[in-house]
């Protein structure tokens, strides 16, 4: 679309030339206005694409557990990757993996009860409540966590950067 | 000659490249980490007028207990009288920089009081950080009480 003024007579272009500025100007701030609009709507849009995509990533992810699948969540980790577990220990992707093929693990099912993600352009944290049902040196054990995920976006790659979960005492409520 | 000389001025430009991204991250990482000195001063002062500027409005936290805080909800627990931290600090902390976000992993060790009981815990901790037109601001802080050996 465009809007042209044209001025044959000079003597008309204080009034004439004010009214079409006056157009051109009332156009030029719907265009921003528009354009502005479907920006906060796509980048809206785009974040809300981005959280469910991370937590379907979050769900990949529990199946891998359940599968002992070391492979998936090699795909899901990123080579930076620092977990802290219920105890407060620390450790990094290799030796995350490891925990995760141990014999010792049998991971029965794990779901979360509660998540959500928040985006930050090409960082996203996500919040919830994991529960783990599982056989851990011969003791069968149900765990409630609550986790933060820390996810980053290379490329169009999200990765999880970092992971924590703190114990959810048995009487606790979910807050 | 010339095109020798633009040659290798192109090569050394494109070779510091890296060096440069990484000095940049060095420096991000460095200003977070005085970040998170900031906020254990703060937290000693209770001043919750510089924890409002060091963290986000979205800022969540998980507290030892499992429990979720948000933002207004973690500076009300500062801010109440029958908290009384003595001592803040940072044992051990890293930081990895990735573009506008960081996260930092450490050991943050607490002394004080609390409902009249005096108390030591060391928590190992991990906090994101956004990098926004303002500066960087925290959205997330996890802490587990330490009770491995």
């Amino acid at each position: 679309m465009r809007i042209e003024c044209r001025h044959s007579d000079h003597r008309k272009m204080s009034t004439t030339g004010r009214l079409c500025a006056i157009r051109s100007f009332s156009f030029a701030a719907m265009c921003f206005i528009a354009l502005l609009t479907s920006t906060f709507a796509f980048a809206q849009s785009s974040a809300k694409d981005d959280a469910a995509r991370i937590i379907a990533l979050e769900h990949t992810w529990n199946r891998a557990i359940e599968a002992k699948d070391t492979k998936a969540l090699d795909q899901l980790l990123a080579p930076t990757f620092v977990a802290v577990d219920t105890d407060g220990s620390l450790t990094r992707k290799g030796e995350f993996l490891a925990g995760i093929k141990a014999p010792s693990y049998q991971p029965a099912e794990a779901s979360y009860e509660d998540i959500r993600a928040e985006v930050y352009g090409d960082a996203a944290v996500t919040v919830g409540i994991f529960r783990i049902r599982e056989t851990q040196k011969g003791k069968r054990i149900t765990q409630r966590q609550r986790f933060i995920d820390t996810w980053i976006r290379e490329g169009q790659t999200w990765q999880c950067v970092a992971s924590q979960v703190t114990l959810i005492p048995a009487k606790q409520a979910p807050g | 000659m010339k095109k020798l000389f633009s040659a290798a001025a192109a090569f050394l430009a494109i070779a510091s490249l890296p060096a440069f991204a990484q000095n940049a991250a060095n420096d991000e990482g460095g200003r977070v980490l005085g970040l998170e000195k900031a906020w254990n001063h703060a937290i000693e002062a209770k001043d919750t007028k510089a924890l409002d500027q060091l963290l986000a409005p979205t800022f969540v936290a998980v507290e030892i207990d499992g429990s979720v805080a948000s933002k207004s909800e973690f500076l009300a627990s500062i801010k109440a009288p029958e908290y009384q931290p003595s001592q803040a600090v940072n044992e051990d902390m890293s930081v990895q920089v990735y573009g506008n976000s960081a996260v930092v992993v450490g050991i943050f060790r607490i002394k004080g009081m609390e409902k009249g009981k005096p108390y030591v815990h060391r928590e190992r901790f991990i906090d994101t950080w956004i990098k926004r037109d303002s500066g960087w601001q925290c959205v997330s802080s996890a802490a587990t009480l330490i009770t491995a050996k």
